[in-house]
This record gives structure tokens, sequence and C-alpha cells, in this order.
């Protein structure tokens, strides 16, 4: 009995960060890239990370593939290249920023563990908007999107803080 | 913020500073040539620097139309049948150090140094 409750409540938890990871994603979707870069601010990133430190990588995963495949519905659809870079885009960034969790959590907060999922973000897409394009010269972008990610990739980690603080305080979370 | 946190803040602003560097400054090549690829294929090129040219170009790409400006010594896309128009706000290039890409129409311009073959990652 208490096991069944314990899986309903993951259950329910589960889908709520998807939900949330996804409404980002779409809210993001429809603000303006900066300008030449096509840099974002890496919205969803808020909801992977928290899912990482809070509820461990493999729900990190379902949320991140989970609002990857959902947001897609609602925008570009899931075959376009918008899908395939934000799918690979999530995936990179949830394994990166859970080994840097797992190995490293002693020398990066919540702000490093983002910057991590920033910065392999952006490999990922850049990877896969190359090889659309059949373009290696794309990857030059990726020293301006690093400036930019310095600053989204700080705001991501310090929401992700606020965010954890509160759901310490939510009894429901608490595993 | 911990000690990593600061490490990987410094190491991006470095490796920033770097690319704009190059992307802004680095000099253009006299004997480059200004690619025009459509999906993955070379359709034209045009040597990078000719005396008193301002001409424009229609390049059919796979959604539309992109209008590309060949000055002397530098080219810009200046519409393109895309929803984003990144490569429209891209502007003026004249090095090889960065291509002007419009990813919805598969449409890419390039520069490329006359010493260095086809791949440059500078």
């Amino acid at each position: 009995m208490n096991r069944n409750t314990d899986s309903v409540r993951r259950l329910v938890i589960i889908s709520m960060l998807i939900t949330m990871a996804s409404i980002l994603h779409v809210i993001e979707g429809l603000l303006p890239a900066i300008p030449v870069t096509g840099a974002r601010l890496g919205l969803a990133n808020i909801i992977t990370l928290t899912t990482i430190v809070y509820f461990g990588y493999g729900n990190a995963l379902a949320v991140a593939v989970g609002r990857t495949v959902l947001g897609s519905l609602f925008g570009p659809g899931l075959i376009s290249v918008g899908f395939a870079m934000s799918f690979a885009g999530a995936l990179l960034s949830w394994a990166l920023m859970s080994l840097a969790h797992k190995y490293a959590k002693k020398y990066f907060s919540l702000i490093g563990l983002s910057l991590v999922g920033a910065i392999s973000h952006n490999i990922a897409q850049l990877a896969v908007a190359s090889l659309f394009l059949e373009e290696i010269a794309i990857i030059s972008m990726f020293p301006i999107l690093m400036i930019f990610a310095v600053p989204t990739g700080i705001m991501v980690g310090l929401v992700s803080r606020y965010l954890t603080q509160a759901m310490d305080k939510i009894p429901y979370f608490r595993a | 913020m911990k000690r990593g946190d600061i490490i990987i803040v410094l190491v991006l602003l470095a490796i920033g500073l770097a690319g704009i560097y190059s992307y802004f400054f680095a000099s253009g090549d006299s004997q480059g040539t200004i690619v025009i690829q459509v999906d993955g294929v070379v359709t034209k090129t045009y040597p990078l620097y000719q005396e008193g040219r301002d001409e424009f170009l229609d390049i059919q790409g796979v959604n539309g139309i992109t209008r590309v400006h060949l000055q002397d010594g530098r080219v810009c896309v200046v519409e393109s049948a895309c929803p984003d128009k990144i490569c429209v706000e891209t502007g003026w290039i004249s090095n090889s150090a960065r291509p002007i890409a419009c990813l919805p129409n598969r449409v890419i311009v390039k520069i490329i140094d006359s010493k260095d073959g086809d791949i440059d990652l500078r």
C-alpha cells in the first residue's frame, strides 16, 4: 500500500514537472532570440536542473525527454530541425549536468551546474545544426554563445536555487 | 558561488572574447572567395574583391528566395524567406571567421580563404 502511494506520488510530481517544463519551453519559443546568435534564456533548464538535484537522474531524464517532445508538439512538430536541436540539447545537458552533480558536487553550486547545462545545450544544438546544414563553420558561433551563456546560466542557477528552497518547505515534495 | 562556478565563468568569458576578436578583427584575404550553398550544395562562387561591385542576387532556397547583396570585399543577406531573420541580422561579413547561415531556407553564404582549402576553423 505504502509503495503504491509512493509510485503514484512520483507519477504526479513528474507529470507536474514535465508540464511546467513544457510551458517554459513553449514560452521561450515565443520570446525573440537574441539577434545574430540565436541565443536563448534556457528557461526549461530550470526544471531539468531542479529535478536532477531533487528527484534524481532517472526522473530528470523523463522530464527532459517529456518536455522536448510535448513542447515541440505545441510548436514546430516532431519532424523538424527545431525538435532535433532541442532534443539533442536537452539530452546532452541532462547527461553532463547529472555527471557534474554526481562526481563534482563539491566544486559546483546550482549556478555552476546550470552553466554546465547551458554549455552542453549549445554544443549539442550547434552540432545538430551543422549536421543538418552540412556546414562545420557553424561551430564558429560557439564563442559568442558562450558569452551569453554566462548571464543566462547564472540566472537559471539562481532561479533553481530559489525553487528548491521553496520546495524544501513543502512536505509533499520530500522524499 | 563555489570555486568551480567561478572557474567556469572565467573560462567562458575567455572563449567568448577570443571568439569575438576573431569574428570582427581578423582581416580578410585578398584572394578570398564568396561561396553560396543551398542545402549543402555549392551553387555559386564569386571573388571576394571586385572593384566597384554593388549587385543583388536572388538565391532559390528550400522555402523561397534569399536576397544577397555583394559589394567589393564584403557580402550580406538583405532579405530571406525565413521566420527568424538571423541571416539578415548577421549583417556584412568580410572574412572566413563567420558564415551567414539561413537555417530554415538552407542557404549558407561564406567566405573561403585562398590558402586553407574548404574548411576553415580559426
